[in-house]
């Protein structure tokens, strides 16, 4: 039984009760592994140099050597060399040019015993490497840029054996973005001993190169 | 000795008497029928369960890296799961601890997802998904103009009566770091806590 007395109790508790019930905030994480990597990437993927004379000091270079300066920093007008970005969120230990070679040239890091220099071989376009008289000897060398002028480290070159280039100029390549600028340092008579030609026939001479990290 | 006698008298007077004593009439009450009433108030109830969580994915590369999909109708796959029952129409909010100064927009608000080695700052920009669509802490990369919370609005959620499955991700990428730290985020496991919160 139930009278008016308890009725109006009843009442008076449901309006004291009437804000919205809630259960308390939820807590969720979001959590974001990050692993070791690297990125190399082509920030110019071509070079050009033209060799229009015999070399005066040595060879044409396309990267700056201690006697000629074909090009001392990438941003320079005219200058004509491949740069590659290594970008990374560790520690990488060096980088390594790799490139088609070959020996048998006129010419060697030994001029006196140049069938012992491994040089880059570069081929006519439209040729193939296969046709003596249609390879080039280059010198690959490698050189860090330096600063945001585009200024370029020391080069290291090739060592003129049966190998890769193995980079370490400023190793190891920390946290950070680092640009690499890539050439080659040629002669005209760098021809193969088997092509009969002293000097190489007018044209445009190709090679392609890949460099890897090497953590 | 026995005789019948007595006992017919007995059985006569019993006869006699009325059916009902005038005492044993004062304790038997035959009330009007019982009437009780059960007065149930319900009140706007709603509430927000964690069904899956961590929000977790792996780095590995130099391109934008999403927890789940932003897209509506996307995957979820990574995504922490929310579940909201309610009995009436609310928002969900999230808030977490925010921090400008991130390459590449540093006057932008991005989540401050702390590394648990190294305790440098990782930019991580939330985002939520439900059945009504999408809602995120800024366009992707570009952080937020405007600092947390952020959320499903009462309005536009059309969250009312129901449960609702609420999905949370994130976007990140390795250069949402921010300075002098190191500039690519360095290999570690970064964390963002974040709170959901029910708005009447």
């Amino acid at each position: 039984m139930h009278t008016p007395v308890s009725r109006f109790s009843l009442a008076t508790a449901a309006l004291a009760l009437a804000a919205p019930a809630f259960a308390d905030p939820a807590e969720v994480t979001i959590r974001v592994f990050v692993e070791e990597f690297a990125v190399l990437s082509v920030q110019k993927d071509q070079g050009t140099m033209i060799v229009d004379s015999p070399p005066a000091n040595g060879g044409n270079f396309m990267l700056p050597t201690s006697t000629q300066m074909d090009a001392t920093n990438i941003n320079e007008p005219g200058a004509d060399i491949p740069v590659v970005r290594l970008e990374t969120n560790f520690s990488i230990s060096s980088l390594v040019l790799n490139f088609p070679r070959r020996n048998g040239f006129n010419r060697g890091c030994d001029d006196a015993n140049p069938a012992s220099t491994f040089f880059g071989e570069a081929v006519l376009a439209g040729g193939n490497a296969g046709n003596a008289t249609q390879v080039l000897g280059v010198w690959p060398q490698m050189a860090r840029v330096v600063n945001a002028n585009g200024d370029l480290g020391p080069r290291t070159p090739h060592n003129c054996a049966d190998s890769v280039l193995t980079f370490l100029d400023g190793a190891p390549y920390g946290n950070g973005r680092h640009d690499f600028a890539i050439g080659v340092s040629t002669r005209w008579d760098n021809t193969l001993q088997a092509s009969g030609n002293l000097f190489a026939p007018p044209g445009i001479y190709e090679i392609q190169m890949s460099l890897t990290i090497i953590p | 000795m026995k005789t019948k006698y007595p006992r017919i008298f007995l059985a006569t007077a019993a006869l006699s008497m009325p059916a009902f004593p005038s005492a044993a009439q004062n304790l038997i009450y035959v009330p009007d029928p019982a009437v009780i009433d059960i007065s149930i108030q319900v009140q706007e109830i709603a509430v927000l369960t964690v069904v899956d969580q961590p929000a977790s994915t792996v780095m590995d590369d130099p391109y934008p890296t999403y927890i789940g999909d932003p897209t509506w109708g996307g995957s979820t796959i990574g995504m922490a799961k929310l579940q909201l029952a309610t009995n009436f129409c609310v928002g969900v909010q999230f808030d977490f601890v925010t921090v400008s100064g991130i390459r590449p927009n540093p006057t932008r608000f991005y989540g401050r997802a702390l590394g648990q080695s190294s305790g440098h700052t990782l930019g991580v920009q939330p985002f939520a998904r439900w059945d009504g669509g999408v809602v995120g802490f800024g366009l992707p990369v570009n952080g937020s103009t405007t600092d947390a919370p952020f959320g499903i609005s009462k309005g536009s959620g059309n969250m009312c009566d129901g449960y609702y499955d609420i999905y949370l991700g994130a976007v990140t990428r390795w250069d949402m770091t921010l300075p002098p730290e190191p500039l690519f985020a360095e290999p570690d496991t970064y964390v963002l806590p974040v709170t959901a919160t029910i708005v009447p």
